[in-house]
Order: structure tokens, then C-alpha cells, then sequence
């Protein structure tokens, strides 16, 4: 192994959060080493506003450095009471307002809408009956939430998704798989 | 896992209490205090397992100079499997005659007592809390010290045990020796002795040093492997490095010659796979020193992992943007002090802006 280089950033509010994604990229085959975590300073109210807002900035960032070596971008925002394209639309306007272009198809920018929040699929992948407007119970430690990565490395290696998935968090699979895998 | 600290009249420590989680951060401002806290915890690991006299261990000068009092006491609450363990030191300083003494020491479990040594008396505990013998002993040790372990006092022997396993650290890695005499289980405050610890831990736990090797190949570019050379009673230790494909036969160089850097990653890495499930509790005191700023995070994001999986317990100092915004959120406590006031763990500072890193308003002073 050479120098550390970063190959993915992963904008996320909390560690829960980077606990998932990151469990998830690395069961994914990918090396700790080559991701960077940046997370919101606050895990209030406003630390899906902290992600937006960072967006548009990571984006330029990410557009510059493409050229000199594969890398990608994923944004973690819970949807909350809203909609999974509600958010994302979010992410395009905030681009917008601070004249940076929206990511492109060709490009690896993934954005995961956990649907209510992170929580949501972790109760999924434990196997638990969920939907997506409830709120579900933090966990204890954020470490607990392996086994529920264990499960979706597995269902993304081999089968998929069931169809009882939430949409969210099979829309999330979608974009991991079309912008990061495919891209990088 | 240590679950709390109490000291009393030791230093800037005075009605001091501290609890710690599976992973802590002490932040806060130079002179606050919380190098105090890993100083003593050497000091009562020292006394417990060295059998070192109080008079050497804690000398009058650390008696709080502002406090007009000439007793001390520390209690440490630690969480074990069989229950809450919670030890008392009460020492006595006597100015005229420049002595001090054990006044009081005991341990109990859950509250029920497994020892007692009060003013030269000492009384054991079984492990179903019965007593046991009784019998007089020097105040100028600690009684705890000397007890050999039995079949009847596993609880008491475990937390000795416990306190003989806490690593309080802060590297120096230019003193470093490449140089061992023998294995040591124990690594001491400074690393110097690295070689003999790394030494036992690939004599006694195998297993580890392959997943040592592996993520050290990972993280310090050409790293091969080690390698423990006799030279003469002493071994030497060597660390091999080759071209970036490994296909060169390795050179190895004395654990001395590589960067400053490199010995703290090694070391780094070495306590988080080399302690894996040996139950130790680590006090780091600004790990991150002399490690390049890339390698910070992966660090922590392993450290972060691995508490309470296998590795119990980790209490960080650090002043270090990344450690504080990475950890600081959820694991950090706020030491500080007023000139010639007492050590205090206050709130968190509040954010006061969802944009500004905490770091930065640390490094702004705006923490009031």
C-alpha cells in the first residue's frame, strides 16, 4: 500500500450514520483507508442542513479531483417526514443557489435517503416488520448496527433486496450500485 | 472498564469526579487538568502492582497547594463481570515528620467488601464476602499490593488484574529502543520499551501478529514485516521494508532508524490489534502526535470500532481538530480550570453554529 488517498467522501449528520455506510463500503470491499468522513459538527435539527449546504461545495471538489484519479461522493440525509425525491431535489436546488451544476448521470455522486431515518433500515435488515413514517428507537451503541450491515452486504452480493424492502432504502441500493460501483 | 475517578487533594484534583464511557476524549485547555488524571492513574497502577512505598508514589508536593488539608483519597469505580468493583485510598501526610501513610484502602463488589486495610489493620474477604484472615501490616505500602492470589479471592485477584493491565501512554517515540532484554506484557508510559512488549505479544498471542502485519502493510507505505534479531542476551528489533509491490527482497533497518511517525503508527496499530481481547483499558494522552494528518482518521475509525468489541475501554487526551471533530461530539468531556482553582469537567461548549466545526470554536476560545 501506498499514501492514503481518498477515493470516497461520505458527507453524513451522525455517526450512526457513518457507522451504517461505512460498515456497508467496507463489507462492499472497500478499504477504510480510502474513505473520508465528513460529518455534521451538530447531530440536532441541523445536521441534515450542514450536509446540504456542504454538497454543493464537496461536488466542485469531487469535479476536480475526477480527472487525476476515480473517486466518488455519497451524501447520507434522513428523509424524515419527507419524500426520498423530496430531499434529493433539496440537494439540486441548494446546487442551484450556489451556482454549482447537479450531479450528472455519468458521475459518482450517490445521495442515500434513509426513509424515516438510518434507523428504519436497521430495524429492516434485523428483521423487523417497518414502515417508513414511524420512528424507531436509536440504538444502544452505533457498532450494534453490524449485523443489519452484515445482512445488506449479503442481499447485495447474492439476491437483492426482498420486495418488502423499504423504498428508500432499496432506492439507496440503486444508487450505490448505478453511481458508485458502476462509476468508480 | 473504568466507569469513574475520585480524587481528593492530589494536585489541582480537589472533590474531583470523572466517569468514563467504552470511548472517552478529554479536551480542554493547556493547565486544566487532564494529564493530572493519567498521572494518577499511573501512580495508583504503580503502587498497586510495583508494591512501590506511598512516600515514593505520592509525595507531600502533591498535596492541592491551596488546600490546608493533609489527607488525600482516590476511589476508582470498575466495572468487571462479576460487578461493580469500587476501590478506596485514603492516604496521610504527616508535614512534621515528613511521612505518609495508608489510612484506609479497601475494595468491594456491588458494595460488599473482598478487602480492608485501615490504620495498620488489615481484613480479607473470601469471595462470597466472608471474612477471612486478619492481621497487621506496614502503612507505608499499599496492603492491597502484597495479597497473592487464591482460589478463594478470584474477584479481588481479577481487579488487581485489572489495575496491572492499564496502559497509560503518552509516546515518545524518539526514545524508542529498538534494544530488548526480555518480553514485557506491560508497555510503559513513554513506549520506550516497544520491542519487548511487541516481543511477548508475538510470543504469547501469535495469532495477532499476522493481522498486525497485514494492516501495517496497509498503512506505512513498504512496510514487510518484523523481525527479532539476537544480539548477543538481547534481541534487536528490525523492521523489514520493500518496493511497493513487495517484490523485492526486504531491507531492515533498527525499529530506532524508521521516522518518528512511522514508530508511533506501529505502536498505534500494535495496541488496538495486540490487545484485542486481553482486556486492557488505554489511556492515550495526544496519540496523535507526530502521525501525518491522513493517517488520523483511519486510526480513529478503527480505535472507534474496536471499543467495546474486544477492546474495552480507550480515554484519549487531545487538542487535535480531527480527533476533536471526529469524537469530540459524542465521546468528549471538558476539563478545565480557573488559575489556582479546581479541575472541573464542565459541559461541552454549545455550539454556536451548526456550520462551525467544533474544532474551530475550540480554536477560537469560544467555549464559554
Amino acid at each position: 500500500m501506498s499514501i492514503r488517498r481518498v477515493r470516497i467522501v461520505l458527507l453524513c449528520e451522525d455517526s450512526q450514520q457513518e457507522a451504517f455506510t461505512r460498515r456497508f463500503l467496507e463489507g462492499m470491499g472497500w478499504d477504510t483507508r480510502e474513505l473520508r468522513v465528513e460529518k455534521s459538527p451538530s447531530a440536532k435539527g441541523s445536521a441534515e442542513q450542514w450536509v446540504r449546504e456542504r454538497f454543493p461545495n464537496e461536488l466542485k471538489v469531487y469535479r476536480q479531483r475526477k480527472p487525476k484519479a476515480a473517486s466518488g461522493l455519497i451524501a447520507l440525509i434522513d428523509a424524515d417526514a419527507k419524500e426520498v425525491q423530496d430531499r434529493i431535489h433539496e440537494f439540486k436546488e441548494v446546487c442551484q443557489t450556489k451556482t454549482v451544476p447537479f450531479r450528472e448521470d455519468n458521475e459518482a455522486v450517490a445521495i442515500g435517503v434513509p426513509k424515516r431515518n438510518i434507523e428504519t433500515w436497521i430495524h429492516y435488515l434485523n428483521g423487523r416488520q417497518v414502515n417508513e413514517t414511524e420512528a424507531y428507537e436509536k440504538l444502544e451503541r452505533q457498532r450494534f448496527c453490524q449485523p443489519a450491515v452484515t445482512n445488506l452486504v449479503k442481499l447485495c452480493k447474492t439476491t437483492g433486496l426482498a420486495k418488502d424492502a423499504p423504498s428508500s432504502l432499496a432506492a439507496a441500493c440503486d444508487e450505490y450500485r448505478n453511481r458508485i460501483e458502476s462509476l468508480i | 472498564m473504568l466507569k469513574r475517578l475520585y480524587a481528593n487533594n492530589y494536585r489541582s484534583l480537589v472533590n474531583f469526579e470523572v466517569n468514563f464511557n467504552e470511548l472517552t476524549l478529554l479536551m480542554g485547555p493547556n493547565g486544566g487538568g487532564k494529564s493530572t488524571i493519567f498521572d494518577l492513574l499511573y501512580k495508583i497502577r504503580h503502587l498497586l502492582v510495583d508494591n512501590a512505598k506511598i512516600s515514593e508514589v505520592f509525595p507531600p508536593g502533591d498535596l492541592t497547594a491551596w488546600v490546608n488539608k493533609t489527607e488525600q483519597s482516590f476511589e476508582l469505580d470498575v466495572e468487571g463481570k462479576d460487578g461493580l468493583f469500587s476501590y478506596k485510598l485514603v492516604i496521610a501526610h504527616n508535614p512534621d515528620l515528613k511521612k505518609q501513610r495508608v489510612e484506609l484502602e479497601h475494595l468491594l463488589l456491588d458494595g460488599k467488601p473482598l478487602f480492608e486495610f485501615k490504620q495498620g489493620d488489615v481484613k480479607l474477604y473470601h469471595d462470597d464476602h466472608e471474612p477471612g484472615p486478619v492481621y497487621s501490616f506496614d502503612w507505608s505500602v499499599s496492603a492491597l499490593a502484597t495479597i497473592v492470589p487464591r482460589s478463594d479471592n478470584k474477584k479481588l485477584t481479577w481487579f488487581k488484574k485489572w489495575v496491572e493491565m492499564l496502559f497509560v501512554l503518552s509516546l515518545q517515540p524518539k526514545a524508542m529502543s529498538s534494544e530488548s532484554a526480555e518480553e514485557s506484557d506491560w508497555l510503559n508510559r513513554d513506549g520506550t520499551n516497544f520491542a519487548s512488549w511487541y516481543r511477548y505479544i508475538s510470543q504469547e498471542h501469535q495469532d495477532k501478529i499476522f493481522q498486525l502485519t497485514q494492516q501495517l502493510r496497509d498503512t506505512i507505505p513498504g512496510f514487510h514485516a518484523f523481525k527479532l534479531e539476537q544480539a548477543g542476551k538481547h534481541k534487536i528489533m528490525k523492521v523489514g521494508f520493500t518496493d511497493e509491490e513487495q517484490s523485492s527482497s526486504p531491507i531492515y533497518f533498527d525499529f530506532e532508524q524508521i521516522s518518528d511517525g512511522q514508530r508511533v503508527l506501529i505502536v498505534l496499530y500494535s495496541l488496538l490489534l495486540g490487545l484485542k481481547d486481553l482486556g486492557h483499558t488505554v489511556f492515550l494522552d495526544e496519540p496523535e502526535n507526530y502521525v501525518s494528518l491522513a493517517e488520523i482518521q483511519p486510526w480513529l475509525m478503527a480505535l472507534n470500532d474496536a471499543c467495546g468489541d474486544g477492546f474495552p475501554q480507550a480515554v484519549l487526551i487531545s487538542h487535535h481538530p480531527e480527533l476533536i471533530d471526529y469524537l469530540g461530539q459524542e465521546c468528549g468531556k471538558w476539563i478545565e480550570r480557573e488559575p489556582l482553582g479546581p479541575t472541573r469537567v464542565k459541559k461541552m461548549p454549545e455550539q454556536i453554529d451548526e456550520d462551525l466545526k467544533l474544532s474551530e470554536q475550540v480554536a477560537r476560545g469560544w467555549t464559554k
